[in-house]
């Protein structure tokens, strides 16, 4: 999903899907690992400056999995709050690489909001801070719910596979 | 001693030095330095990648040029945006240096890639206490993009051979890529879940002791490594002098 909002240069990334997924099946390592390795296969197969967005995966896998414990991935309401409180972690985490180590270029859709932005007044970090705030609600409140929707298909011999993860999706203990 | 006679450096140590060369990079604060080094260690990355034998497909030269005009652009429009004048040259060469190291991290990584199989992270690894099933899931994950290349070329030529379009553009390249990749993604991470887990439920998943005849180390990595960090301490001892 990731790569198709990249190739069409839409101001939302769409990369995360996989990363929450993980969190709400197997908890924060697994996420953390799964949000680190798809930036370094990302890295490998399609950009090679990806790394540096490593942390911003990590940190994205461990709030998915935090919440994911706190049952924001039980209903669709939660999961959209989950969402939002994701896309704060992202924007916060993304905005000090965008800006020190691209100078606020990142040749995706969101670089005309950090211009417009930087055009209102705003020095470049807080430039980019809030075009991050701007585009990463919609992303991760569509993530959320893509990685609550496809948990929640899952069936319950599937779910037996990762301790936990029925109590995260269902409520249940 | 020939260039080819000296042993080939661990994969970790080249990252540490291509880690230590982009840190160093970064914290040259003045324009000019920064745009010199940036081409000089540029250079070195490509000389090894030519000396490795290695080659870099032009795909992903074409993509560095437009990813590095891109940041020279963007970073111009910002400061433009800003309040900064296009006349300004100190503006140009500030937009300069964030393109010149933006262009080493790209050069970097790409040269990385080139000169590191997957047969040496193997390697390397083997001979590590990391654990079994994390041994596992990154000797899978170097492998990964080879895997994938190599089954969509497969299947694009089998299809191309009974008659169909050969996906050209980026978009049809990008719907073609994900309805052929993503049931092999599937599998193969499938597969790789079900050995790791296999390890870690049988009890495989302990620290194994290895001899020192099999560590893949050499002495010309650990230079590598008390180079890669010099670099790094005096670039931070330079920055903190030349405030």
């Amino acid at each position: 999903m990731g790569w198709i909002a990249s190739a069409i240069k839409l101001p939302i990334f769409l990369d995360s899907i996989g990363i929450t997924l993980a969190a709400i099946l197997a908890g924060p390592w697994v996420a953390i690992a799964v949000g680190v390795g798809t930036t370094l296969l990302g890295t490998v197969l399609f950009s090679p400056v990806l790394w540096a967005f490593s942390g911003t995966a990590a940190l994205i896998g461990l709030a998915s999995a935090l919440l994911a414990e706190r049952g924001f991935y039980v209903v669709w309401w939660k999961a959209i709050i989950a969402g939002l409180i994701i896309a704060i972690v992202a924007a916060a985490t993304s905005a000090p690489v965008s800006a020190v180590v691209f100078g606020g270029a990142t040749a995706g859709g969101v670089d005309a909001l950090t211009l417009l932005f930087r055009s209102a007044g705003n020095t470049l970090m807080k430039s980019v801070f809030l075009s991050g705030v701007s585009s990463e609600p919609v992303d991760k409140v569509i993530t959320s719910l893509a990685a609550w929707f496809l948990a929640r298909s899952l069936s319950r011999r599937t779910l037996a596979w990762f301790p936990g993860a029925e109590r995260r999706i269902r409520g249940t203990k | 001693m020939s260039l080819r006679a000296v042993p080939p450096l661990a994969p970790s140590s080249k990252l540490a030095l291509y880690l230590a060369a982009l840190i160093g990079l970064y914290l040259i604060r003045d324009p000019v330095v920064a745009t010199i080094a940036a081409l000089l260690l540029g250079g070195v990355a490509i000389a090894s990648v030519r000396i490795g034998g290695a080659t870099i497909p032009a795909i992903r030269w074409r993509a560095l040029a437009f990813f590095v005009g891109w940041v020279f652009v963007m970073r111009l429009a910002l400061d433009f945006a800003g309040g900064g004048s296009l006349r300004d040259s100190g503006m140009l060469w500030l937009a300069t240096r964030q393109a010149a190291r933006v262009a080493l991290l790209f050069v970097g990584a790409l040269s990385l890639i080139a000169t590191t199989p997957a047969r040496a992270v193997v390697e390397e690894l083997e001979s590590t206490r990391l654990p079994r099933s994390m041994r596992l899931l990154v000797m899978m994950l170097v492998q990964y993009p080879r895997v994938l290349r190599g089954r969509y070329e497969q299947i694009v030529e089998a299809q191309v051979a009974r008659g169909a379009d050969r996906p050209r553009t980026i978009i049809q390249r990008v719907s073609h890529g994900a309805r052929i990749l993503l049931p092999v993604m599937q599998s193969e991470l499938n597969a790789i879940g079900e050995r790791a887990g296999l390890i870690h439920l049988r009890g495989l998943d302990v620290d194994v002791v290895i001899p020192d005849s099999v560590r893949s180390r050499t002495a010309v990595d650990a230079l590598a490594l008390v180079f890669a960090g010099s670099v790094v301490v005096i670039a931070i001892i330079a920055r903190l002098i030349w405030r």
